[in-house]
């Protein structure tokens, strides 16, 4: 082989293998963030959808236990990935809890509740803080909505 | 004559013979050369495997480096991290496979994709490492095995997969474990995808 040959070739692995590593570093970079979103996502409504099953139909007991699994899943979500958007859900699991503990009479752990969904809730943007029983209204205004069309 | 020849000698004949010699070794070269068309494959399958090598070597470093600054900025330890990503990988697996074997699911493929979704759930849920998140599997299973009951052909199995999914939400604690409860569960689930055109309907 000639030392022209052996240029050649070790321009065109070293060309190759640059232009291939920009592309598959630029095509990662802006697929990882997304898919890691869409699944954080999916994780999240897959807890809500346990969550607002067990509320409707488990004893209160048991429903409870789960939304507290469901709540404390979410937290992880919130501390795996500070940017992940669960607080929506998070919201709605602790005020559901509230609702809960309102059944049984628990005054003191519905105000426990509600005192952690209005920690999960609070936003520096917000122009004026939600009251309790705005969120409550809200959770059951899903449950209307979801009983409507019949999901 | 005599000078002529030795000038022949001693000048000409030796440049000649010189320039003989160096043409010939420009036109026989002391390695055999290769047509043009090989070389030029021979590089373009060097670039090609360089790009390959170089593509996975991209990925692989922005993985590394994404998950290294998503650790950085975590609040869990990377153990906690480990088996966090774990849990959100089998929660998302679940709706995905909701979505394939409800609303993306052809009509007459349906008892196929839920018993594929079954199959599935049944292997998450003999994982140790996501016991945690078993309640959540159990719900989805029980859910999955009644939807199958309702597309099933066959009487028997159908009537296995409803008793299945009954000793599943008793065990979840439900005040209600019968038929209509049950049947309750698999409409709602028919309606779901079908929200957006619910909300119309409303509206």
């Amino acid at each position: 082989m000639t030392r022209a040959a052996k240029i050649t070739y070790a321009c065109s692995l070293l060309l190759g293998f640059l232009v291939g590593f920009f592309l598959g570093f630029r095509q990662t970079a802006e697929i990882l963030p997304s898919q890691e979103e869409a699944r954080t996502f999916s994780a999240s409504e897959s807890l809500l959808d346990f969550a607002r099953a067990q509320f409707r139909y488990a004893k209160a007991d048991e429903a409870a236990k789960s939304l507290l699994l469901c709540a404390t899943l979410l937290e992880r979500l919130r501390q795996r990935d500070p940017g992940a958007d669960v607080k929506d859900s998070l919201v709605e699991i602790y005020v559901r809890l509230a609702l809960l503990a309102d059944r049984r009479n628990d005054d003191e752990d519905s105000r426990a509740s509600m005192a952690r969904a209005q920690q999960a809730l609070h936003s520096p943007l917000a122009r004026r803080p939600t009251s309790d029983a705005e969120l409550k209204d809200h959770v059951s205004a899903i449950d209307r909505f979801d009983e409507s069309v019949g999901r | 004559m005599n000078v002529k020849r030795s000038f022949w000698h001693s000048q000409i004949a030796p440049a000649r013979r010189e320039t003989v010699a160096v043409s010939t070794a420009s036109k026989v070269p002391a390695t055999p050369r290769k047509p043009f068309g090989v070389w030029f494959s021979i590089a373009l399958v060097l670039l090609i495997a360089g790009g390959a090598l170089g593509w996975i070597a991209g990925k692989r470093i922005e993985v590394l480096s994404y998950l290294h600054e998503r650790q950085r900025l975590s609040a869990l330890s990377e153990a906690d991290q480990a088996h966090t990503d774990l849990i959100v990988a089998a929660l998302s697996k679940v709706t995905q496979m909701r979505l394939l074997a409800g609303p993306l699911a052809k009509p007459d493929l349906q008892a196929r994709t839920r018993r594929e979704q079954i199959d599935n759930l049944n292997l998450l849920r003999q994982r140790a490492d996501l016991a945690e998140i078993k309640p959540i599997l159990d719900f989805n299973l029980a859910r999955a095995e009644v939807l199958f009951a309702e597309k099933a052909g066959d009487p028997q199995q159908a009537a296995q997969s409803i008793e299945s999914a009954r000793a599943i939400i008793q065990a979840l604690g439900w005040e209600d474990s019968s038929d209509d409860a049950l049947h309750d569960i698999a409409k709602r689930e028919a309606n779901f995808g079908n929200l957006g055109i619910a909300r119309k309907a409303q509206e």
